[in-house]
C-alpha cells in the first residue's frame, strides 16, 4: 500500500513538471502554449447512495476546493493568430477539494487530493467548455464515525481510497488571466466493497494564470 | 507533445488500475480502499418479555401464582439474559438485566457488525443481595459456545420460583434491527399431594422419583435427565392437606413416582407407584390416594379442594435430596 501511494504521490508531482518541461525545453512551441495559475473555489458536494441497507437521502455540504493548474493551449485560431489561441487545450490541475456530504444536519467530510485532466474546447478565445477524467486520492475524513439509519460506519476506513471519475464544466478566462469556472464531477468509483457510495460535486472556482 | 499525451495517458492507466480492479487490497479492511470495506456496525435492539415463562403457573385455587407476572415474594427477581452468539457458535456478546417482575420487559441495544447471529434470550428467578445474586436455581454454564451452552440445575427445590425460560432466534444483521423476543418456558411445575393419611395408623410417609433432570441444552432445546433416586420422607400429619412437593420439571419421559405409608416401627403399610412423563406446559398434579392406593396425574388444572391457608410452605421433608 505504501509503495502505491509514493508511486502516486511521484506522479502527481511529475504530472506539474512534466508541463513545467515541456514549456522549458520548449516542446513544439509552435503549437502549444502552456500557462500555469492556481485557482480556488466552492465547492457543493454530496454522495449518490447506492447502498440500499442504510437508505438514507444525503444531503449536500460547503467545502472549500484550491489548486494549482496547468494550462497547454493548441495551435491558433486563425492564420494570423498567436500560438495558443486555437480551439483545444489540456489542463491538467492538482487540488486539493473538501467534498462529502450533510445527514441529519451533520457533515461527513472527504478531504480529497485531486487530479483532474481536462480537455478543452475554446468556444471563443475566453470561453471554454470543458471535460476529463478526475483522479482522486482520499486524504482525510472527518468524523471518524458517523451514525446514519442505525448503521455506524466507520468513516475513517475511507481513508487512503481512490476516486475514479468525470468532470465537465465551462470555464471563462479574461485576456488579464483570471479565471472563473463552475464545474460538475462524478466518482465512478464505489467509497468501498460494502459502502457503495459515489462522489458527486458541483464546483464554482475563480483563479489566475500567470502569463 | 508526444511525450505529455503519453505522460498522461501512463498517469490514467494507472489510477484506473489502482482505483477499480476489484481483487486489490480485499483483506485491508482498515485503509479504506476501495477494493476493501469499511467498519460498518448496525444498532440491534432487542426487546425481550418474559411474561409467557410464568404466564400459566396457577396456584391450588386456579389463580396466577404471578398475577401479572409479579412476584409476591420478596428478594426475588427476573434476570434477563441474553446470549449473542455468532454465525460458528462462538459467544459475541451476553446481556443480563434484573427486573422487578415479569411485566417488565428488558431492552439491550448493541452495534452489531453484519452477520448471523444466534439469539438465546432466558429468564429465571434470583434472589439479590445488592447487587450480588445470592440466590440461584440455574447455573448457566460453558456460554463460550453454543453448541455446548448448558443450563443446569443446582439442585435446589425452589418451588415456582424455579421457573425457566429460554428462546432462541436467528438473526441477520445487514441493516439496523429490532427483534422482540417473548421468551417461552421450557419446563413444568408439579405438584405432589397425598391424601388420605391416618396418623394412627401410620408413621411415615415416603415417596421418591427415579429420574432427575440435570440440564437444558441451549444450543439444541433439549432437556438432558439422569437417573437419580430423588427421596423424600415425611412423618405423618394427618391434619395437613396441603402439597407435599413442588418441583419445576424440564421436560423428561417416563418418570416413575414411588410412594409408601409405613409404620413408625418402618414396616410397610401400603405402596404403590405411578409413571408420567413430563412435558412442556403449565401445570402437572400428581395426587395419591395412600389409603386406596390410586394415583392421579392431571395436567393444567389445579384441584379446587385445597385451601391455600393449609399449606405450610415451611414444611420439609425428612431426608431431603442431597
Amino acid at each position: 500500500m505504501k509503495q502505491q501511494r509514493l508511486i502516486i504521490l511521484t506522479l502527481l508531482i511529475s504530472s506539474v513538471c512534466l508541463a513545467s518541461y515541456a514549456q522549458g525545453r520548449r516542446v513544439a512551441p509552435e503549437i502549444v502554449k502552456t500557462t500555469f495559475g492556481v485557482k480556488a473555489g466552492l465547492n457543493l458536494a454530496s454522495i449518490s447512495n447506492g447502498e440500499t441497507d442504510i437508505n438514507f437521502s444525503p444531503g449536500m455540504k460547503a467545502g472549500v476546493m484550491i489548486g494549482a493548474v496547468a494550462n497547454l493551449h493548441f495551435g491558433s485560431r486563425d492564420e494570423g493568430s498567436p500560438v495558443g489561441t486555437g480551439w483545444f487545450g489540456l489542463q491538467p490541475e492538482l487540488t486539493y477539494s473538501r467534498q462529502g456530504f450533510a445527514v441529519d444536519g451533520a457533515a461527513v467530510n472527504f478531504d480529497y487530493i485531486a487530479l483532474p485532466v481536462m480537455a478543452k474546447l475554446y468556444v471563443t478565445k475566453e470561453l471554454n467548455i470543458e471535460a476529463g477524467p478526475r483522479f482522486a486520492y482520499l486524504l482525510g475524513t472527518s468524523p471518524e464515525t458517523t451514525v446514519i439509519q442505525g448503521a455506524q460506519i466507520a468513516i475513517s476506513d475511507l481513508n487512503g481510497g481512490f476516486d475514479v471519475g468525470i468532470a465537465i464544466g465551462a470555464e471563462y478566462e479574461t485576456q488579464l488571466g483570471l479565471t472563473i469556472g463552475a464545474r460538475y464531477t462524478y466518482g465512478f468509483s464505489n467509497m468501498a466493497d460494502n459502502l457503495m457510495w459515489k462522489n458527486s460535486v458541483i464546483s464554482i472556482s475563480a483563479g489566475w494564470m500567470f502569463r | 507533445m508526444k511525450k505529455i499525451i503519453f505522460a498522461l495517458t501512463g498517469i490514467l492507466l494507472f489510477f484506473n488500475s489502482s482505483s477499480c480492479d476489484p481483487n486489490k487490497d480485499k483483506d485491508d479492511t482498515g485503509s479504506g480502499t476501495n477494493g476493501g470495506g469499511v467498519d460498518i456496525k448496525y444498532e440491534m435492539t432487542v426487546s425481550i418479555d418474559a411474561l409467557d415463562v410464568v404466564k400459566n403457573l396457577k396456584d391450588l385455587d386456579n389463580t396466577d401464582l404471578f398475577p401479572n407476572g409479579v412476584i409476591d415474594n420478596e428478594g426475588y427477581c427476573v434476570r434477563a439474559q441474553l446470549f449473542v452468539f455468532n454465525e460458528d457458535g462462538s459467544l459475541f456478546s451476553e446481556d443480563v438485566q434484573m427486573l422487578a417482575d415479569f411485566s417488565q420487559k428488558a431492552k439491550v441495544t448493541k452495534s452489531m457488525p453484519s452477520g448471523k447471529y444466534t439469539l438465546v434470550a432466558t429468564a429465571d428467578m434470583v434472589r439479590l443481595d445488592g447487587e450480588k445474586v445470592e440466590f440461584q436455581c440455574w447455573d448457566f454454564q460453558n456460554k463460550t459456545s453454543l453448541r455446548n451452552f448448558r443450563i443446569v440445575d443446582i439442585g435446589y427445590v425452589g418451588l415456582e420460583y424455579k421457573a425457566l425460560g429460554v428462546s432462541r432466534s436467528e438473526v441477520e444483521i445487514k441493516k439496523a434491527l429490532s427483534e422482540n423476543i417473548d421468551v417461552q418456558p421450557v419446563g413444568a411445575l408439579i405438584t405432589f399431594f397425598f391424601h388420605n393419611l391416618n396418623a394412627s395408623e401410620m408413621g411415615y410417609l415416603y415417596y421418591a422419583w427415579n429420574k432427575d433432570q440435570d440440564y437444558y441444552s441451549a444450543g439444541d432445546g433439549t432437556s438432558n435427565s439422569v437417573n437419580d433416586d430423588i427421596e423424600n420422607e415425611y412423618e405423618v400429619d394427618a391434619q395437613y392437606t396441603g402439597f407435599y412437593d413442588k418441583r419445576y420439571f424440564l421436560p423428561v419421559n417416563n418418570v416413575t413416582l414411588f410412594w409408601a405409608t409405613l409404620t413408625k416401627d418402618i414396616v410397610v403399610i401400603k405402596e404403590g407407584n405411578t409413571a408420567f412423563n413430563v412435558e412442556v406446559g403449565n401445570n402437572i398434579t400428581i395426587t395419591v390416594d395412600v389409603k386406596a392406593g390410586t394415583a392421579a396425574v392431571s395436567r393444567s388444572t389445579r384441584a379446587a379442594s385445597f385451601s391455600l391457608d393449609d399449606i405450610d410452605y415451611n414444611r420439609r421433608p425428612i431426608k431431603e435430596r442431597q
